[in-house]
């Protein structure tokens, strides 16, 4: 009877670690970004931009996302500080004319419809409140990407726990079902859905 | 120690409870979810810059003029451009990713090549000279035309359904002094009565739902959109247009005005003969009309000119009966004509020869060896039994079409056709307007391997080498257009719309009829409830569209019957139950609703399968016979 309770309490405890602890981390891969950024050198006291500076929208309303290497090259066609940082993003990138492949963090399903000009122009919904603090970050977070669904982290929600189901963050159609209820804009699937 | 079976029991029972309470099934169940939406064949929407295009939408004859919204040159999202735009317009890109597109030649049941389909076909055309034959089931377009050459290129036929829109006109077009193509005018007139014709849901084109400059009466046995939106319902019983008509014929009768011009057109004395037996009371007991309400429209319909008298029928439910149809065409001859035009015919290219355009009733029964269909969207059908009496014991039939369903098992070749926006289709001749249109929309999308235009398949089958874009170039060329870089552009031209003068009408009906004809067509149908088929053409081109209009009751879906409650209490049916359609033809599951209809109508909605499956009456008119709706 001792042997079996024993036997029973060692499967339990190593299917909850590897369900509470190894699942998680197995869940995502990482990927590495072709560069690393500096968003706070950017927009801090030295660069002095704000976010439309580089993300901005297009004439007929459309986001532009990441900007493009030629909005990089406008400034950066030669080094403006020291950093090696700079420098490499130059040799890499900016001298050959090769277009980084940035990862983007929240991009949305293609069966989704996210305009962020319905969402920043007409709403005045400030980046902050989707993208957090990544315009202060130093450098950038790490990327993560769901190795089923090939949904980043941040998209899919963080690691669920370590207290919880629930997961943490995410911007999942739960989540966009929850703010469009909060502000009383919930008028049809076809809002988002096409 | 010994590794016992209770121990592994109790490792895995262990684990099992260690799972169930760690994240892990739970999280890989929604993750799996949402896997499905990553597989690699699901369509992907290109990400980048969004561009606009101008386009026109080829799904039905009145040829609006869209926005393609596209990114990296896929199309995702339609909108109007400057005109409105029905709701199958809005999803028309949809129709590349339909469930039920065909993407692959077939023989049968076994996939094949377009070459092998095309050998094959050569070869029984060859064997077979003087019986081809091609069916365009969406007839008017500039590809009709290309038929038409090719048919004369090889000698074969060139076939066209029963109209069932343009029914009207092709009638009032009988009665002209001199032969013309008519269409009704509906920018001119000021009052509309309209028997079970569409009028406001895909007849006529959507800006004239949405603004229309004339008043409108709707005759029909149920409350469709088309009879909520007008000014006035007439829930006249099925098969008794007829008798409506003769009996506003017999108002007419005893105005001065009316007296004088009928006294001035052939085949008088007939028309009188048979509207004089139909006064409205005698009218209203067959129709289940109020008689005033038949004076009433009589009445208001000469106050209120020009006046127009639509008796095209539905689109899917099939023309009205040949006697309705002329019974509409005496009064609009009685009205002057005045609410038809003539349009011009599309210029032609020098040295083309055109088969003549002849009604599929008209071929021969048996008479052909090699039938090409052409299907080139969904909605457009014609009842099997029709087709049938037609094909030589032998026959090769060979569907150039969209889709895998509607004649799979009845042709022998399924060729795959590109959709709109896969090449350069073009839209028929509107049949709101007495104007000649050529409207071509680009293609901006990749059509399946192997896919052709149904007129490029007889034009390979007539020798012709050029493609179906600079064929259509040369007619683009006829009409002043420059005819290059269709493909790319689309192209879009119109006649002038002048104010023309009505056509000058010589008969009031046709030599042979005689007034017992009419007289016999004005019974209506004795069956209770009579089931009553229609429904919208244009409903198939989105499948997220029906299921939209199925949940949300804005439209009536296909597979809805709908009656009215009294009826339904009668049967023991509740609405929402879910009972069957049957006929001697089949059975088709429906959900019933109680709506605004007669009580002796069950009005079902469906689709162009229900069209296939109709029994062709004498008149080449249709009907689903002893069709029944019964409880599941």
């Amino acid at each position: 009877m001792i042997r079996t309770g024993i036997l029973f309490l060692a499967g339990f405890s190593v299917a909850l670690s590897a369900g509470w602890w190894s699942m998680p981390r197995l869940l995502y891969r990482e990927e590495p970004q072709p560069a690393q950024f500096s968003h706070i050198a950017h927009t801090g006291e030295k660069g002095g931009m704000s976010c439309e500076d580089c993300h901005s929208f297009r004439e007929d309303g459309t986001f532009a996302g990441v900007p493009k290497l030629e909005a990089c090259a406008a400034c950066h066609s030669a080094p403006m500080g020291e950093t090696q940082a700079e420098k490499d993003f130059i040799a890499r990138f900016v001298e050959p004319g090769i277009e980084p492949q940035w990862k983007t963090y929240l991009r949305q399903p293609d069966n989704a419809w996210f305009p962020h000009s319905a969402h920043v122009l007409r709403g005045k919904v400030a980046c902050e409140k989707c993208h957090g603090d990544i315009g202060k970050s130093d450098k950038l977070p790490v990327y993560r990407v769901h190795r089923f669904t090939g949904y980043p982290e941040d998209v899919m929600g963080k690691r669920a726990g370590p207290l919880g189901l629930k997961r943490a963050g995410g911007m999942r159609m739960d989540d966009c079902v929850a703010c469009h209820r909060q502000n009383r804009i919930e008028h049809s699937c076809l809002d988002c859905h096409k | 120690m010994r590794i016992q079976r209770r121990d592994v029991l109790s490792l895995a029972g262990g684990a099992a409870a260690g799972l169930a309470v760690s994240p892990l099934p739970w999280r890989l169940l929604g993750d799996t979810a949402i896997w499905s939406q990553n597989w690699h064949w699901m369509p992907r929407v290109p990400r980048g810059a969004i561009e606009e295009r101008e386009a026109r939408c080829t799904l039905c004859p009145a040829a609006c003029p869209v926005k393609l919204r596209m990114t990296n040159g896929a199309v995702h999202g339609v909108w109007p451009n400057g005109a409105a735009l029905c709701p199958a317009g809005f999803a028309a890109h949809h129709m590349a990713w339909h469930p039920l597109r065909l993407r692959e030649c077939r023989r049968g049941q076994t996939a094949a090549s377009v070459g092998e389909a095309l050998e094959s076909l050569r070869a029984a055309v060859e064997s077979r000279r003087g019986a081809v034959a091609v069916l365009d089931l969406a007839p008017g377009r500039a590809a009709s035309l290309l038929h038409r050459r090719h048919m004369a290129a090889i000698g074969g036929a060139y076939l066209t359904p029963p109209a069932v829109e343009g029914g009207t006109a092709q009638a009032v077009a009988a009665l002209l002094e001199k032969r013309a193509e008519l269409a009704a005018d509906l920018a001119r007139v000021k009052a509309v009565l309209s028997l079970g014709t569409p009028l406001l849901e895909g007849w006529a084109a959507p800006s004239f739902a949405v603004e229309r400059g004339f008043r409108l009466i709707q005759a029909e046995p149920h409350r469709s959109r088309t009879a909520g939106l007008a000014d006035e319902w007439l829930p006249v019983k099925p098969g008794a247009e007829t008798a409506l008509l003769l009996a506003i014929g017999h108002c007419w009768l005893k105005r001065p005005e009316m007296e004088q011009r009928l006294g001035r057109l052939q085949g008088a004395e007939t028309w009188r003969k048979a509207a004089e037996a139909m006064p409205p009371a005698r009218a209203a007991e067959a129709a289940g009309i109020e008689a005033a309400r038949i004076e009433a429209a009589a009445a208001w319909l000469l106050d209120n000119r020009p006046a127009l008298v639509l008796a095209d029928g539905d689109p899917v439910g099939g023309p009205l009966r040949r006697e309705a149809r002329a019974a509409a065409a005496a009064l609009n001859a009685m009205l002057g004509a005045e609410g038809f035009g003539a349009r011009p015919a599309l210029p032609l290219p020098k040295g083309w020869t055109l088969a003549e355009a002849q009604s599929i009733e008209e071929a021969g029964d048996g008479s052909i060896g090699v039938l090409i269909l052409d299907e080139p969207w969904p909605g457009v059908s014609v009842p099997w039994q029709l087709v049938e009496k037609k094909l030589a014991r032998d026959a090769v039939v060979a569907a150039v079409t969209w889709n895998r369903a509607q004649f799979a098992g009845k042709a022998g070749w399924l060729i795959p056709a590109p959709v709109w926006l896969e090449a350069p289709l073009d839209a028929p001749q509107p049949v709101d307007a007495p104007r000649a249109q050529i409207a071509i929309a680009p293609a901006v999308m990749p059509a399946p391997k192997g896919a052709m235009a149904a007129a490029e398949v007889t034009a390979r089958l007539a020798g012709f080498e050029t493609s179906l874009a600079d064929e259509l170039g040369q007619l683009v060329k006829a009409a002043g257009g420059a005819g290059e870089k269709l493909a790319e552009a689309g192209f879009h031209w119109q006649s002038e719309e002048g104010k023309t003068a009505a056509p000058a009408v010589a008969r009031v009906a046709p030599e042979t009829w005689t007034g017992e004809e009419w007289l016999r067509a004005a019974a209506p149908a004795a069956v209770s409830p009579a089931v009553v088929v229609h429904g919208w053409r244009q409903a198939a081109v989105s499948p997220m569209l029906g299921k939209l209009w199925q949940e949300s009751e804005l439209r009536e879906g296909p597979q809805q019957a709908a009656a009215h409650p009294d009826l339904l209490r009668r049967h023991g049916m509740e609405g929402g139950a879910l009972a069957r359609l049957m006929s001697p033809r089949g059975a088709w599951p429906v959900q019933v609703r109680a709506a605004d209809t007669r009580p002796d109508v069950i009005a079902v909605c469906g689709g162009p399968a229900l069209t296939l499956s109709c029994d062709v009456r004498p008149d080449g008119t249709w009907t689903l016979g002893e069709a029944k709706v019964v409880k599941s």
